[in-house]
This record gives C-alpha cells, structure tokens and sequence, in this order.
C-alpha cells in the first residue's frame, strides 16, 4: 500500500510510525517525517488539553484526498498519516506525516504539502482547554497563506 | 428531524437536537430555520456545511424525510 491514513484516540507514537513507514519504504532513498506537537501555551495562556472533535466519515476522508493529491503531485513511493482525536495533553503527538521516495526533495517537498493542507483542510474541530476557559480555534490567515503556495 | 452539530456549534446549541419542520424543506431552508430557532450561534456563516448520509450537501437539496442531518462549523484544520 502506497498511502497509509489512521486516526488514532489514545496515542500516537511517532518512533513506531517512522519505523513503519522505513520498513515499508524498501527501495526509497528518503524519508522525510513531521511531527506535531501539543503546546503547553496558547493564546489565552495555560493549555491543559488541546481537544480535536471530529468526524465519523468526512475527517479520515479529507485525510485520504490529500494524501492522495501528495501522491499524485509528487514523486514519493509512500506516505504515512496518522492524526490524534479526542484530549490531547500538552507534549503530546497530534500528528505523524511522512513521504518516502527515491531522491530527497520529493519527500521534503511532500512533507511539507501534506502540512499545510491538513492544518487547513482536514476535516477537525479543535479547541483549547485551560484556566481560563475554551477556546475554538480555526486556521491562521499565515495557515491559508502556506496552504496556497501549492495552488498552482 | 434530528440534528447533529459539530464543532463551536456543538458547543453554542447541542451535539444533537429533534427540531420539528413544518413541511419538507431544502438543506438552505433547514439553516435558516434553524438560524432563527438560534441567533447568534453562528450558523448563518456561509463556511457552515450540511452532511447528509456521510456526504456534503449544498443548499438546493432536499432533505429526505426521516434521514439526520449534519450542521458542520467552519474546520479548523489539523
């Protein structure tokens, strides 16, 4: 299988997921991964939990258009997508997103596509959750700004 | 009908409400209703879909009699 997309409630253990997505990858030359954390700090102070609400059909959905668009877009032999639901804790893995292919900068590149549209496309609700209450957040105009570079 | 909501709207109306329609109407019809059955709670922002059996609906159609309805907020993105 060329793309792998999971959403995960509990945990997600990025170490794992690299060496998944290495020992899938025999024949590539590179493996590029990000992962994303849960900050401690959020504009409104204290984060206590980060929480992603999402949905039964259309998250993992939106999750597969755009690896399958990362597929399509550039030359990489695998990609590998695993998203956090539920209350996540600050230090927390909310995301693991990586591309494998033959030379490096398919890969970076892919990396890098794969990020800009999940923080603006994949179909989550999210908020932070602190002392001083909720807080629901949506795309930076910064998060559009990156998402359209690719639009060409 | 029953209707589900999801994300800030969840948090401004309720995961899921049984909202009385007096006559079959469209998905736009339903928001407008809807709107006015709750002002303010955003759902009058152009970004809020509708999903209809697992699938985004636009505002020209008609909602199947019986069959839940998904008001979704504007995602925030992973």
């Amino acid at each position: 299988m060329r793309c792998s997309v999971r959403l995960e409630h509990e945990r997600l253990d990025p170490e794992r997921e690299l060496r998944e997505l290495i020992s899938s990858s025999l024949g590539a030359g590179a493996v590029v991964s990000f992962v994303g954390l849960a900050r401690p700090l959020g504009e409104q102070g204290a984060v206590e939990a980060l929480v992603l609400d999402h949905h039964p059909v259309l998250t993992e959905q939106s999750m597969s258009a755009i690896t399958d668009e990362a597929l399509d877009r550039f030359e990489v032999r695998h990609i590998r997508v695993v998203h956090r639901y539920g209350a996540i804790a600050p230090g927390e893995a909310i995301v693991f997103a990586g591309a494998a292919s033959e030379h490096r900068r398919a890969a970076f590149e892919a990396a890098d596509f794969l990020m800009d549209r999940l923080k603006t496309d994949a179909v989550f609700w999210k908020r932070e959750e602190g002392p001083e209450g909720r807080r629901w957040i949506e795309p930076s105009d910064a998060d559009y700004a990156a998402r359209d570079r690719w639009e060409s | 009908m029953t209707v589900h909501f999801f994300g800030k709207l969840a948090d401004s109306i309720s995961r899921r409400i049984d909202f009385d329609l007096a006559a079959p109407c469209t998905v736009g019809e339903l928001r407008a209703q809807l709107d006015r059955a709750f002002p303010g709670a955003g759902l009058a922002d152009q970004r809020v879909r509708a999903c209809v059996a697992g699938a985004i609906v636009g505002d020209d159609t008609l909602l199947p009699p019986g069959e839940a309805v998904e008001i979704l907020a504007p995602v925030s993105g992973g």
